[in-house]
């Protein structure tokens, strides 16, 4: 298990982190999302040690990170880089090394992912003559290459195409699959919503939401229901225990239905009152739990009017 | 391996392989080879051929003989015709190069060499001299002491011997390399260090490896490549020298070998140090030439200096510049090749060294871990410093 406890982080009067904490399950896809510059990158470079956190800890497996366990960490990161004159299995190879692997089982893993991303013919070619497709093939390859214990990969969805995308998604499930925890920033909501088990949602350096997908999607607040019901008494749901307004939506109503709320109850008064036309709880995707959480700048230009 | 032997490896094979390198030892060993060659073809004329055609001048032909022994010059080989028509056609022939014919002619096929004109000169005042003496009537046990000129050499330096030309051309030769190899190889390591943040590709490395220790395998991997072509030029330098026949190789040479692969290794340490500072406060390898600069700069000097040390080894300003770590590895080897380095000298300039060394290590270290990560524009080296200590340790 990875935790990040109380991390806190400035550049001079800018705060980076503020005192965040999370942890990420060994075969747990986790992602982490929050607005440019909210901390994600920072804190990963922290994870990896190619950052100081001013406070706070990282710990990997119970204990604090050394050289030798970070050394069995997987990197991507948000600036992708190899050399770029260096061919791709020599360079695999060689970044399973300074990994931790011995010579012939390097040579060997660089070869198998090469293999697996349809790169064998390319083995002896430079990186810089490949496409940016296949580059960021050889970038995923590069953090694979050892079989890291844990992998921290910052935006790797960014530029990838839609088969570059499948790629990514299914060697991140392969992974958390053998019992690596996957720690992946992202700014594709939906695909987060789709791939990962727990999601955590930073703002300004804070932690502002933080489980499984599930669970982040409902919310810790009241269930939402939509009723478009054609009642003449447009305040129909009034006096019913623990309902309230969310929003009226042109004739359909968006209600709060709090923990002593009795959905059928809602459903009976919708009836007496008129025809109903429409019923149901309201699926709340991660987007909007996150503008919920996080806020729409927009929004606050808006108040600030 | 541990990760420094590793990154180290990687320098070695790279570039080891690379184009620039190949052709940089092909261009080394050819140049080499072609200065011996040329050196046989056009410094070594062979004796001057002297066709003489009576006793007079081959009197003259045999005083040339002494004084060009006497200076050192290329020796001369008589050949006697039976008069000066003989000595003529043999000019004309190819056969001599110069032909005396009496009472101080001298015949030519396109001109007297001008080292020999002088001498030939002379010795005919010579002669002219010796026939003076007899004609005055002194007599003939006399005479050669009458024309005894006295000299007496007493050396008031300290230094037994003055150097030969010999061992001036290797100490030119090794400085030149040197300062070449110096300069070179340091900027592979400013470059080498700025093309991996420029490539974004340090952040993966520095994940696995200290900055340190990333630091010190590139200047070990790039130092190996350059300590290859010290070795390759040294080899085909010593051997071109033996080949060589018109340049006696000087006494205690594998001395000067020594030395002059001693302080590459220690010069191209203390500049790769320099190098390396230089490099990691850029980001991009065009901003690299302008920073480097005083680095450059530095070592310029220190080859001038060396030139200096090359006119007048035994000045006590080649003495103090033996000393001092960045003007050591240029004038250590012209001192040595002269004759003068003592080993007490040798001894404290690479102690002195060494600990310019110390000193600079971890300061150069701290800036490069200040500085490496840092891959957005140019730091000063002090910004580098100072963010050097809460760098993260790896």
């Amino acid at each position: 298990m990875l935790e990040l406890s109380a991390l806190g982080r400035r550049y001079g009067d800018v705060v980076a982190l503020d005192g965040l904490s999370f942890a990420v399950e060994p075969g747990q896809v986790h992602g982490f999302v929050g607005a440019n510059g909210a901390g994600k990158t920072t804190a990963m470079r922290i994870v990896m040690g190619v950052e100081r956190a001013d406070a706070g800890s990282v710990r990997w497996r119970g204990a604090p990170i050394d050289a030798a366990a970070r050394r069995r960490f997987g990197y991507m990161p948000e600036e992708r880089g190899l050399y770029p004159k260096m061919p791709c299995a020599r360079q695999l190879a060689y970044l399973a090394r300074l990994h931790g692997m011995p010579k012939a089982v390097a040579r060997e893993r660089a070869g198998a992912w090469l293999a697996r991303f349809g790169l064998a013919e390319r083995a002896g070619d430079k990186v810089e003559d490949l496409s940016l497709g296949n580059q960021q093939r050889i970038q995923l390859a590069a953090a694979l290459v050892h079989e890291p214990d844990l992998l921290v990969l910052d935006e790797p969805f960014s530029g990838l195409d839609p088969i570059g995308t499948d790629v990514m998604v299914e060697v991140l499930l392969e992974q958390a699959g053998r019992g690596v925890p996957v720690l992946f920033s992202s700014h594709q909501l939906e695909l987060v919503e789709r791939v990962c088990d727990a999601v955590a949602i930073i703002d300004a350096g804070r932690l502002v939401a933080h489980g499984a997908v599930e669970s982040l999607r409902r919310g810790d607040g009241p269930d939402l229901v939509r009723v478009d019901v054609d009642a003449s008494a447009p305040s129909w749901w009034q006096g019913l225990p623990g309902v309230g307004l969310h929003r009226a939506e042109d004739g359909r109503v968006l209600l709060e239905l709090g923990p002593e709320a009795d959905p059928d109850a809602v459903l009976d008064a919708a009836r007496a009152a008129g025809s109903v036309r429409h019923f149901g709880l309201v699926e709340r995707s991660l987007a909007e739990r996150y503008r919920e959480v996080v806020g729409d700048p927009r929004e606050a230009v808006g108040q600030g009017r | 391996m541990g990760a420094v032997g590793l990154v180290a490896l990687r320098e070695l094979i790279e570039r080891g392989r690379s184009k620039a390198f190949l052709i940089a030892n092909v261009v080394i060993v050819l140049a080499i080879a072609l200065g011996v060659l040329a050196s046989q073809l056009l410094g070594d004329p062979g004796p001057t051929r002297l066709a003489v055609a009576d006793e007079e001048a081959d009197a003259l032909a045999r005083v040339l003989e002494q004084q060009l022994a006497v200076v050192g010059g290329a020796p001369v080989e008589v050949l006697e015709a039976a008069d000066a028509g003989a000595a003529e056609a043999l000019v004309r022939e190819g056969e001599a190069d110069l032909a005396l014919v009496g009472d101080g002619e001298v015949l030519a096929d396109g001109g007297v060499p001008r080292a020999l004109e002088p001498l030939l000169g002379l010795a005919a005042q010579s002669l002219a001299l010796q026939d003076a003496v007899a004609d005055l009537g002194v007599p003939s046990y006399l005479q050669p002491r009458l024309l005894e000129g006295s000299l007496t050499v007493t050396n008031v330096g300290e230094d037994d011997e003055a150097p030969d030309e010999a061992s001036a051309l290797v100490a030119f030769g090794a400085v030149v390399a040197l300062y070449a190899l110096l300069i070179i190889y340091g900027q592979w390591v400013a470059q080498g260090i700025v093309e991996e943040k420029q490539s974004r590709v340090v952040e993966v490395v520095v994940s696995t490896v200290t900055p340190t220790q990333l630091l010190a395998g590139k200047v070990l991997g790039i130092g190996l490549l350059g300590l290859f072509q010290v070795l390759l030029i040294a080899g085909a330098g010593v051997a071109g020298l033996l080949a060589a026949t018109d340049v006696a190789p000087p006494a205690g040479l594998g001395g000067v070998v020594a030395l002059v692969l001693a302080w590459y290794v220690l010069g191209y340490a203390l500049y790769a140090m320099l190098f390396a500072a230089t490099g990691a406060v850029v980001s991009r390898v065009e901003d690299l030439q302008s920073a480097a600069t005083p680095v450059i700069v530095v070592i310029l000097a220190a080859f001038f200096a060396s030139q200096f040390a090359l006119q007048d080894p035994a000045s006590t300003a080649a003495e103090v510049m033996a000393l001092v770590p960045l003007t050591a590895p240029l004038v250590q080897p012209i001192r040595g090749a002269a004759g003068l380095g003592s080993p007490l000298e040798v001894l404290a300039g690479v102690a002195l060294a060494l600990a310019a060394l110390g000193l600079l290590l971890p300061v150069v270290a701290r800036v490069y871990a200040g500085a490496v990560l840092r891959t957005r524009g140019r730091l000063s080296l002090r910004e580098a410093y100072r963010s050097g200590s809460d760098a993260p340790s790896g």
